[in-house]
């Protein structure tokens, strides 16, 4: 077995990749390695590598480029599943699979219908291995205005797609349950509403992201069901919900407010004011559910050096917080 | 002496006979266990949706040799070998080859299985699954008839082939 990346953060990735496509990757200078995001592997097709600035071809550097096998994705989508592609009957139908690690691998190829809807997708012809990586720290230069005397305040994170909302929640979601000694913070249960595995990335229902003792995650869980199945079964401190949008949605928030949990959100939007008039969640600004409301907007996740250092030092540049 | 010949001729064609019934008979258990390994191994698959390795590993453990080394060669060497489970399968099959007493016609459905064996979502899965099973299970009903006709057929002709070779020596 070829594995030129021992104890690395890709090597969930690497597990999941044929030799002929390890070999490519292992190939790749280190520093454009460490900022890859997405690894697209389409049959026929030359591989290609995107870190958030740029596109590659491989082999790094080579002018002509391999081309992916059939036989490279039968063994991508063979690893993908344990050599057991009918357990991925749900994965097939939602297009995604997570893996070990939190990454997610996008499917595309010949899609199954039944009565109009998608059943699964059969023969598949690219794959998009989205890497995962846990910027631990996004959410300190928050802090200030996440937490009061009473602990943590309800608070809704607006901002457009690809602005880092999620990563942010989860960072919120691990300092919660972990606790701040310094700001006096105690560890909170807290309850994790995944409705698309993203934000606790759960294989076999265990996340792959670090969260501390305290969390509980109800991994693809339709958001709106999944807070009242928590409010009722784990009975936890703070809700962390990802992607509000629908009026249902709106409800449970609701709900769990008046429940006396803290709902920490993330809603998809240019900023408040946008999300403000949107019907569909009207109802909690009518009813003041949020106490706290962040903004993030701009390219504020380009990231040089370092995953962590960084990350949150060009996020904060496109920080507005707004108190009522 | 020529009694001792006699005895030893007698008794070497009456044990050929009995081997011969046993082949039979060894073929009829073996089409049975590999039969309700796939019958397991579906049930694995399609209700408890189990990885195909540690599926196959559990299979091997409800079923008696030889039919349970099939399995969990399988399963061995699809954890240690980088590659798809279907080649997998043909290498187990073909180690299987001096060990079972199987016909071309099973080997070649058992490998006609193994071809879509984890590469498939699970209705076609199990379509496969079925079909490999419906023919085994003829299979089987063919050679326990043959077993029942031939079993004692083979063991009597095997002693009087015996007494009829002693005959013309003498």
């Amino acid at each position: 077995m070829f594995s030129p990346l021992r104890g690395e953060f890709m090597k969930e990735v690497f597990d999941v990749l044929p030799d002929t496509l390890k070999r490519l990757l292992a190939g790749v200078p280190e520093q454009v390695r460490d900022k890859v995001e997405e690894i697209r592997i389409r049959i026929g097709r030359p591989l290609e590598i995107m870190t958030a600035q740029k596109a590659f071809l491989l082999p790094y550097g080579a002018e002509k480029p391999y081309t992916v096998t059939a036989e490279d994705g039968a063994f991508v989508l063979s690893y993908l599943s344990g050599h057991s592609v009918y357990r991925l009957e749900e994965e097939l139908k939602r297009g995604y699979i997570t893996i070990p690690g939190g990454h997610r691998v996008g499917l595309a190829g010949r899609v199954v219908t039944e009565k109009g809807s998608v059943k699964g997708i059969r023969d598949i012809g690219s794959f998009n291995i989205r890497i995962a990586r846990q910027s631990v720290g996004a959410a300190e230069p928050y802090l200030d205005r996440l937490t009061g005397l009473g602990g943590w305040k309800h608070t809704l994170i607006a901002g457009p797609p690809k602005t880092g909302k999620t990563t942010l929640l989860r960072d919120i979601a691990r300092i919660a349950s972990q606790g701040c000694y310094e700001r006096k913070l105690p560890p909170c249960t807290v309850g994790i509403v995944d409705e698309r595995s993203e934000l606790a990335g759960c294989v076999e229902g265990v996340p792959q992201h670090e969260f501390g003792y305290r969390v509980d995650v109800l991994d693809r869980c339709p958001k709106a069901e999944g807070m009242m199945m928590l409010i009722r079964s784990m009975s936890p401190d703070i809700i962390v919900v990802d992607e509000l949008g629908r009026p249902e949605d709106a409800e449970a928030v609701m709900e769990a407010v008046h429940a006396g949990v803290t709902v920490i959100a993330s809603v998809h939007g240019s900023g408040i004011n946008d999300v403000r008039g949107r019907p569909t969640l009207r109802q909690l600004f009518e009813q003041e559910a949020f106490v706290q409301y962040i903004e993030l907007t701009g390219q504020s996740r380009f990231r040089e050096g370092s995953r962590t250092g960084a990350g949150k030092d060009a996020r904060s540049g496109g920080l507005k917080v707004r108190v009522k | 002496m020529k009694l001792i010949g006699i005895v030893l001729v007698i008794l070497a064609a009456t044990a050929i006979g009995w081997e011969w019934a046993r082949r039979l008979q060894f073929r009829t258990k073996q089409l049975r266990d590999i039969r309700s390994g796939l019958e397991a191994l579906e049930t694995e698959m399609v209700y408890g949706l189990t990885p195909l390795q540690e599926a196959c590993s559990r299979v091997a453990g409800q079923l008696r040799e030889p039919a349970a080394f099939l399995f969990r060669d399988f399963s061995l060497s699809l954890g240690r070998e980088e590659k798809l489970a279907p080649d997998v399968w043909e290498s187990t099959l073909k180690k299987m080859k001096r060990v079972l007493e199987l016909k071309q016609g099973e080997w070649d459905v058992l490998s006609q299985f193994g071809r879509t064996l984890g590469r498939q979502d699970l209705e076609n899965q199990r379509k496969h699954l079925r079909l490999a099973l419906t023919y085994l299970e003829q299979q089987e009903k063919e050679a326990r008839e043959n077993q029942k006709k031939h079993e004692s057929m083979y063991k009597s002709l095997g002693f009087l082939c015996g007494i009829l070779l002693a005959l013309i020596m003498l």
